[in-house]
């Protein structure tokens, strides 16, 4: 690149990048308005608790839990998988499956999440899921994503309605939630300093570097005379540059030996350690996991579902042994799908659009080392309009209890509206 | 799906230094490429498959691409356009990827409604330049078994090609409102082009169902999808058999297709998946018709079914899929469901997010009196005075970076580069993995707006072998006449005050630095009024 001509601005560049940004974040907090209906907290003061960081991940296309944590003592699902069931661990084949209570366990691919399972940070949920019927990915999504089923009104997410109506843990945050993803999740929709970030390691403007955040201070502001949302984002973006400069992704060197495979998936969960890390306020991180919708040979044993959960699983490990049994963190993470699968397998050994499904929660409050199940059984007359395995525990009942319990938030009805959770012992 | 490292913070291989890169031997753009995760993946449904049939071609150093800057496809004059009244403004701005000289000058000459017929009747428009520009491409009209010959000899070429073609359609045909309307129902009709197969099956799609469609009638259009190999590949209907026939493309016809997701029952799903056993395609290597579809009457469920209320008799063969086609598209029960759905999706591409249920009911009627009609459907859409009262939409990344390419002479130079800063801006086609397309949708598009700040920097930065015409801002003229001629170029006169306060304060900090002079020309391709329209 040549004629690095630098510019010559000193009265830009006094005025640092930090001053630069609570001015444009203070207006930018001023522009972010919410419903009416949410209660009014002061963002003026930090709340000053031991509030775990909420790291939520999401399965997108169905991921099959019938894959993802075995249900071994069910004669049913083996006769209704012939060629997808993953073998009991008493059956002698090198693809057992890793026995975890008798009833359940980890698939070959899963089998890394034993240690945390033994450890008791990880607790399964099984039979769970959302009760709505929709067997539509991007209906269940966005049921899901926004804590309560088919309600038009309601657009923003049950993590960013719980950012919303709880201070922040700093007050001094420069942002408060990232979505580790091209578009905002709709989990962390009207959280307040909340920003997509497609990838933590690269938040640097092209061109001269001198003249980098001189140029991002005058397109943020000129940002600040447009329409909304690009005025809060353009404010939220100079916000996240600063941020992860301030972050060394490069050196970042995971506790505990802890080895993150080199995948989307991997780095995204690296990344988010090094973040949290960082103690910079944040509060909360969604991330994205895609390829689940198996409707083509499946292959839980060596192909497509084996790749998917061999990365989940060495991933989640990893995330376990950098934060959670030698980081002493505060952090939770959560870990949903839209819906599970069809119990029985179809022509092209995939398995179609289903119901009941599996969730993943770790940390060192959660009550792990089980599996949580009010179990419905997968025989013919047990089954979900005759097809799925039912849902018996309503996934914000897990949800809602770690908002509480561990996110600090005594008041549900906000993140979690007509709905009235039963808390079911999953924080310790 | 390949590996990454670069979440690790290893940003000496991003965007900052493309231009470098682009003239190097050992171009390490194809190593960064390889290992960059695929942004768009990485939030939907990735399917693991692929290998070494995905978009490795990108990454050949194959001779297609360019040694040096090709002159600009379009030899219009350099001039400024002319500013046009909000009016017109508003009609090109959504009937093309970006104003230019050309299309400013037409639409002045013919006013609203003539222009708007000019590029309805896209097959009469002059595109001679674009035509001559691809008529060096020698695999666009490859047939399957053809591309999969090459694909399978680790020849890369086709799929290159079809990119490449892809963006210099998009960026320089001068049948501006068409290719609007592949990009729509190449969202519609959404394909991954990373799935198993779909670099030899989606080029053909494109070719054969897409683009002969896009401004032709909905049920025809429809069918021809239906009939895709590509598509029947990336909804795995080709195995579907009829012991447990497969629901994924059954449900997503009615789901997202068609009809929309509340107006159906999953036995309604179970139905249609019965219809549709034994649509499938020729896997035969030897056969001239690889690739192509294939009726498999042995693995079809012939017995009667019944789907939405409608009986099908058995025995019906190929027919049942056949007749769940026109059910959906014709049928005076059925029909309307679908005019709702894909009135309301015109509405939101032509005139904004959440139209007004009496413009999609508009559009819906159009729809059922002309048997689907989409020219029809879009002058409904474009009523001048519900425009008017539009508000603003945002573009799409993929929609921006056209828009700035067409907003002066310019090329699209080395397609791999092209590609990666496409992916860097989560935008590239082709590479959405769910069925639902590209979202277009304010509150997914209108945060992260580094990526965008980043390409207008990148597109304003003189060097030998950049491919954007920066002569305009390079003379030695005033700040005043500089921001005339930004204002004229990128605006189309209508600018907003605060975003030219900001570039003249950005120049007048160093009046005299020609560097700061195009940096400001950057900003100016990132501010918030060259990201609505």
């Amino acid at each position: 690149m040549h004629d690095k001509n630098k510019c010559g601005c000193e009265e830009y560049r006094s005025l640092s990048r930090r001053q630069f940004l609570s001015r444009s974040l203070t207006s930018a907090a001023a522009l972010a308005s919410a419903p009416a209906w949410l209660p009014r907290v002061s963002f003026a003061e930090s709340e000053n608790s031991a509030r775990d960081v909420m790291v939520s991940v999401f399965l997108r296309g169905g991921g099959d839990g019938l894959s993802l944590c075995v249900p071994h003592g069910e004669d049913a699902y083996y006769d209704a998988r012939p060629n997808l069931a993953i073998p009991r661990p008493d059956s002698g084949s090198p693809n057992a499956a890793t026995d975890l209570d008798g009833f359940f366990g980890f698939a070959p691919a899963m089998a890394s999440l034993a240690p945390a399972f033994n450890a008791g940070d990880l607790l399964v949920v099984h039979a769970t899921g959302s009760q709505d019927e929709t067997r539509s990915h991007f209906d269940a999504m966005k049921f899901m994503e926004v804590g309560k089923p088919r309600d038009a009104s309601l657009a923003t997410g049950w993590l960013g309605r719980h950012l919303l109506t709880v201070a922040p843990v700093d007050a001094s945050a420069l942002m408060r939630a990232i979505g580790i993803s091209p578009g905002l999740q709709q989990t962390l929709v009207g959280a307040p300093l909340a920003l997509p970030v497609p990838e933590p390691s690269e938040f640097t403007i092209f061109g001269d570097d001198g003249s980098a955040d001189e140029r991002v201070a005058a397109l943020t502001s000129m940002y600040q005379a447009t329409e909304e949302p690009l005025a809060t984002s353009a404010a939220n973006t100079a916000a996240v540059v600063a941020l992860l400069d301030a972050i060394d992704f490069e050196g970042y060197v995971p506790a505990g030996g802890a080895e993150y495979p080199a995948t989307e998936f991997g780095m995204a969960l690296k990344s988010t350690a090094a973040l949290i890390k960082a103690d910079l306020g944040l509060e909360a991180v969604a991330i994205d996991k895609g390829g689940w919708d198996t409707h083509d040979d499946q292959d839980p044993l060596g192909g497509q579902m084996f790749g998917l959960m061999s990365d989940l699983a060495a991933a989640l490990e990893a995330f376990h042994l950098d934060l959670i049994a030698n980081g002493n963190r505060n952090v939770v993470l959560t870990c949903k799908s839209e819906f599970g699968r069809n119990v029985r397998q179809n022509a092209s050994l995939g398995t179609d659009h289903g119901h009941g499904n599996v969730m993943f929660a770790m940390g060192q409050r959660i009550a792990g080392g089980t599996v949580l199940t009010n179990w419905p059984g997968l025989a013919d007359g047990q089954l979900y309009e005759g097809q799925d395995l039912d849902v018996t525990i309503d996934y914000r009942d897990i949800l809602a209890e770690i908002v509480q319990n561990l996110l600090d938030n005594n008041d549900l009805s906000f993140a979690f509206p007509d709905y009235t959770p039963t808390f079911r012992g999953v924080t310790t | 799906m390949h590996a990454s490292e670069s979440a690790t913070g290893d940003h000496t291989t991003t965007i900052q230094n493309l231009p470098e890169m682009e003239s190097s031997p050992d171009n390490p753009i194809n190593q960064e490429y390889e290992e960059s995760p695929n942004r768009i993946a990485a939030g939907f449904f990735t399917p693991t498959m692929a290998g070494g049939l995905a978009l490795a071609g990108l990454l050949a150093k194959s001779g297609c691409a360019p040694n040096g800057p090709p002159p600009p496809i379009d030899p219009y004059p350099d001039d400024a356009p002319i500013q046009l009244s909000p009016e017109l403004r508003r009609l090109v701005n959504r009937v093309t990827y970006g104003i230019n000289a050309r299309e400013a000058q037409l639409a002045s000459t013919m006013g609203f409604q003539a222009y708007l017929e000019f590029q309805l009747a896209y097959e009469s428009i002059d595109d001679s330049a674009l035509e001559n520009a691809l008529s060096g491409f020698s695999t666009l009209n490859l047939s399957p078994r053809e591309r999969a010959i090459q694909i399978f000899d680790d020849n890369q070429t086709s799929v290159v090609e079809f990119i490449h073609a892809t963006f210099l359609r998009s960026a320089y045909s001068t049948r501006q409102l068409h290719q609007r309307m592949v990009g729509f129902w190449t969202d519609h009709f959404n394909i991954y082009l990373e799935k198993e197969a779909e670099d030899i099956l989606k080029p053909v799609d494109d070719q054969e169902v897409i683009r002969p469609n896009a401004l032709g009638s909905f049920p025809a259009l429809l069918s021809a999808s239906a009939h895709s190999p590509a598509m029947l590949q990336y909804l795995d209907s080709v195995g579907s058999q009829k012991e447990a026939p497969n629901e994924n493309y059954p449900r997503e016809l009615m789901e997202l297709h068609t009809i929309g997701p509340d107006s159906f029952t999953q036995q309604d799903v179970k139905e249609v998946a019965r219809c549709f056993t034994g649509w499938s395609l020729n896997v035969d290597f030897d056969s001239p018709d690889l690739g192509r579809f294939l009726f498999r009457p042995e693995w079809h469920d012939n017995g009667a079914k019944q789907v939405l209320g409608k009986d099908i008799p058995a025995g019906g063969g190929q027919q049942d899929g056949e007749i769940v086609i026109q059910i959906l598209t014709t049928d005076p029960d059925i029909a309307p469901l679908t005019a709702q759905l894909v009135g309301r999706k015109i509405a939101v591409q032509f005139w904004g997010y959440d139209p007004p249920q009496s413009l999609v009911d508009s559009i819906a009627a159009t729809y059922l009196s002309t048997g689907g009609d989409i020219r029809a459907m879009i002058r409904t859409a474009l009523e001048p005075t519900m425009l008017m009262q539009a508000p603003m939409k945002l573009k799409r990344p993929y929609h921006y970076a056209m828009g700035a390419l067409r907003s002066r002479p310019s090329s699209i130079g080395n397609p791999e580069i092209f590609s990666f800063i496409l992916r860097l801006l989560a935008h590239h086609p082709y590479l959405w993995p769910a069925p639902n397309g590209y979202p277009d949708a304010l509150g997914y598009w209108g945060g992260f707006l580094l990526t965008r700040w980043s390409y207008g920097a990148y597109l304003a930065i003189p060097d030998e072998s950049k491919l954007f015409n920066l002569d305009p801002f390079v003379e030695p003229i005033t700040v005043d006449e500089l921001l005339l001629r930004i204002n004229a170029w990128f605006f189309n006169g209508a600018i907003a005050p605060e975003t030219e306060a900001e570039l003249r304060a950005y120049i007048e900090a160093a009046p005299d630095q020609p560097f700061r002079r195009l940096e400001a020309v950057g900003m100016a391709l990132g501010s918030p009024d060259f990201q609505w329209y």
